[in-house]
């Protein structure tokens, strides 16, 4: 038997007994381990819905290991890995492997996402059940859009029968092309063809259409433009069974970044930087549930394919900063922290259909972080703990930090003693 | 913003003085080209690489000579010869090239703000030749040395820039040179290649080619990349040329003493037809000798 307490949070103190929250007041029993959080506020730990911890195949970006542990350092104790690895994760084995070699590491829950269609390629439907048994949680051709109408509302048909989402990757390629950030004046004024927001907008529109005649379950992954978030929001009070979730750069970047930036490649990634206008409706989506939840889009690419905007790679890490970022900018909006509990840990947590976590509270797991609220911290690079280091955050200031993060009472990450 | 002259990336790195500085330099420049023996000894012994990953005659050249006549050596590479196809890294090559000595790169690129984010890694002096569809600011700068050798000045003109302004670089920089400088500024091309958001540069936009060079002083000519008709920006050539290709009959819309100009290459009877481009409104290689010009004179204070 384990026991582990922790004294004086926000919520008095917490006695954990074999990763279970056993107590929670005023507690003045023994424990083999006692933390004293004063000054700290427990959370839920959180979820993330989207990361890409490129094992297997390109393990030179990042693998389980390291990828678990940015998630740990951000406070994170699950996250849904996408598919896009090399092999793509479309046989039940696979997902398997992912599952395994998580528990091996012990730092987070992986919780696979496998493929939408069979080796990524839009054109026939992957072995849904099969891969569900295996512990796969929803399916995307992520990276890859699943432009097929036909295949795709036949998935949504399809997977009702396990109430399980396919996750789409919105983009027409036709409209997107090569180009490296989206359509904006800024863009265009220093030299950056952009892409419209139709190339995401009309996906998601098409979508959602099939959405509500099928009934089926579609989410969008990092919804960007003000127009997405438009007919989203249109199509859930229709009815249609649609959930979303947005990146945290997506709500704190847009496209004038890149020259004050130096064309850094660090801030391109699909969907690209928009406008002002674009966060501001993001945020607006978050505040009146249009957003379901918050998911950083983690996706690590090593320095050589990070050295031309125009040429490189998509996508940045972000496991790390996820939570600090968005906190910092959501105080800033007068938003409290219940609100980024709801997109963190409740929304995901519902997602997965998961039980007994995701609360603080008795009988529940001790999936915990241990927050400062007031501690400014600076991202310096050497902070990095993935094995890409394509961060646009580098040396940006944030205020509160995941000082401790548990996982069923296992302390996965710490910064106290 | 002074120039710190380790840079010339943008016109936004020049300030107002900067740019009449190098307009006055040049002018000296250009009379040493004149001479029976053009070389002075101002800069031996400082190098210079011309790095070319884009196909290039006349500016390459261009700063080939200006090179020469103010006694630099060159080297240079092309990206045929180069060791990219064996995979080397756009930097590496440039962390290679730069420990044989280099003071100064010249380089053009197809990426749009390449430059801007490999200068951190290395230490020599970069003038961009050209990146992707960001800038080229030589070509502005030898633009602006044209407009003022033939109008005296550059404030108030009207300058009415014509053709695919999405794609261009020249464009980009010549429309924040000529605005730093006072112009009026008219961009004129078909809608595709002419997004509305550009009028936020502070310029005026036209689809109507009649109305874009009424009472221009300058019509500026764009080359049109003809693969563009393959990417359906417009339908054919024939349709661009009727529509906003520069002919002799339209040009009484303009000024009486409007002046053309063209960065070259032209394709002779797209954007621009040969009695134009060979009549006396034709500035085209006063544009080609003064290029040389302004190289020198840039090279002069980066280098000296």
């Amino acid at each position: 038997m384990k026991t582990l307490l922790i004294k004086n949070t926000d919520k008095g103190d917490i006695f954990i007994e074999n990763g279970i929250i056993e107590e929670i007041g005023k507690i003045s029993k023994q424990a083999d381990k006692i933390i004293d959080a004063s000054g700290l506020i427990v959370l839920p730990a959180f979820i993330d819905l989207h990361v890409h911890f490129r094992e297997p195949g390109y393990e030179y970006k990042e693998d389980i290991e390291t990828g678990s542990k940015s998630a740990s350092f951000g406070g994170f104790w699950a996250v849904c890995t996408m598919p896009n690895t090399n092999p793509p994760i479309d046989k039940p084995e696979l997902v398997i492997y992912q599952i395994n070699r998580a528990r091996e590491v012990d730092l987070v829950d992986i919780f696979p996402i496998a493929c939408a269609t069979k080796n990524r390629e839009g054109k026939e439907m992957a072995e849904y059940y099969l891969l569900h048994k295996s512990g796969s949680v929803g399916f995307s051709d992520d990276g890859n859009c699943i432009y097929n109408t036909s295949v795709l509302r036949n998935a949504l048909i399809y997977l009702k029968m396990f109430d399980l989402p396919i996750i789409q990757h919105a983009e027409d390629g036709n409209l997107s092309l090569n180009y490296a950030t989206g359509w904006s004046f800024d863009a265009l004024r220093d030299g950056l063809l952009g892409i419209p927001e139709s190339a995401e907008v009309s996906i998601i529109a098409r979508d959602c259409i099939l959405a509500l005649e099928t009934g089926g379950w579609i989410h969008f992954s990092h919804v960007s433009s003000k127009l997405s978030v438009e007919i989203i929001r249109l199509f859930k009070k229709l009815g249609a069974r649609i959930t979303a979730d947005t990146t945290p750069h997506h709500l704190v970047l847009d496209s004038s970044y890149i020259k004050e930036n130096n064309y850094s490649p660090n801030f391109k990634m699909y969907p690209p930087l928009r406008t002002k206008e674009d966060i501001e409706s993001l945020w607006q989506g978050l505040i009146d549930g249009t957003i379901d939840a918050i998911a950083s889009d983690h996706a690590p690419h090593e320095f050589e394919s990070k050295l031309d905007f125009i040429e490189s790679e998509r996508g940045i890490i972000g496991l790390q900063t996820a939570f600090s970022l968005v906190y910092s900018e959501a105080i800033k909006r007068g938003l409290d922290i219940d609100f980024l509990i709801e997109k963190f840990v409740s929304f995901p947590t519902r997602f997965l259909k998961l039980r007994n976590t995701g609360e603080i509270k008795k009988g529940y797991r001790a999936n915990l972080v241990l927050f400062d609220k007031d501690r400014e911290w600076i991202f310096s690079e050497n902070l990095i703990i993935s094995k890409s280091k394509n961060s646009p955050f580098i040396n940006w200031k944030f205020k509160g930090k995941v000082v401790l993060t548990m996982k069923d009472g296992k302390i996965t990450y710490s910064e106290i003693e | 913003m002074k120039w710190d002259r380790k840079y010339l990336l943008s016109i936004d790195d020049l300030s107002v003085e900067d740019i009449y500085e190098i307009f006055q330099t040049a002018k000296s420049m250009k009379e040493i080209i004149k001479r029976p023996i053009k070389k002075v000894p101002t800069l031996r012994g400082k190098n210079v690489c011309l790095l070319f990953y884009e196909p290039s005659t006349r500016t390459r050249m261009s700063f080939e000579n200006a090179c020469k006549f103010l006694s630099i050596d060159t080297i240079s590479f092309s990206r045929e010869t180069s060791s990219l196809k064996k995979g080397e890294t756009f930097l590496d090559t440039l962390l290679n090239i730069e420990k044989m000595g280099v003071d100064l790169f010249v380089i053009r690129h197809s990426s749009s703000g390449i430059l801007h984010y490999i200068r951190k890694f290395i230490n020599s002096k970069i003038v961009n030749g050209g990146d992707g569809t960001n800038e080229h600011p030589t070509q502005a700068l030898l633009d602006g040395f044209t407009i003022l050798e033939n109008k005296n000045r550059i404030e108030s003109l009207k300058i009415t820039i014509v053709g695919d302004i999405l794609h261009s670089r020249v464009a980009r920089s010549n429309i924040r040179l000529f605005k730093k400088l006072g112009a009026y500024i008219v961009l004129c091309g078909p809608p595709t290649l002419l997004p509305k958001e550009f009028e936020n540069m502070g310029v005026e936009i036209s689809y109507n080619l009649k109305e874009a060079i009424d009472n221009a002083d300058v019509i500026y000519v764009l080359r049109l990349q003809l693969e563009r008709q393959s990417s359906n920006f417009f339908p054919t050539v024939r349709e661009y040329n009727e529509l906003f290709g520069i002919k002799k009959d339209i040009l009484k819309y303009a000024k009486k003493d409007v002046i053309i100009m063209h960065p070259g290459p032209m394709n002779r009877g797209v954007e621009i037809d040969s009695d134009v481009a060979d009549s006396n409104y034709s500035l085209i290689l006063n544009q080609v000798e003064n290029g040389v010009a302004i190289r020198m004179s840039i090279l002069y204070y980066m280098l000296v």
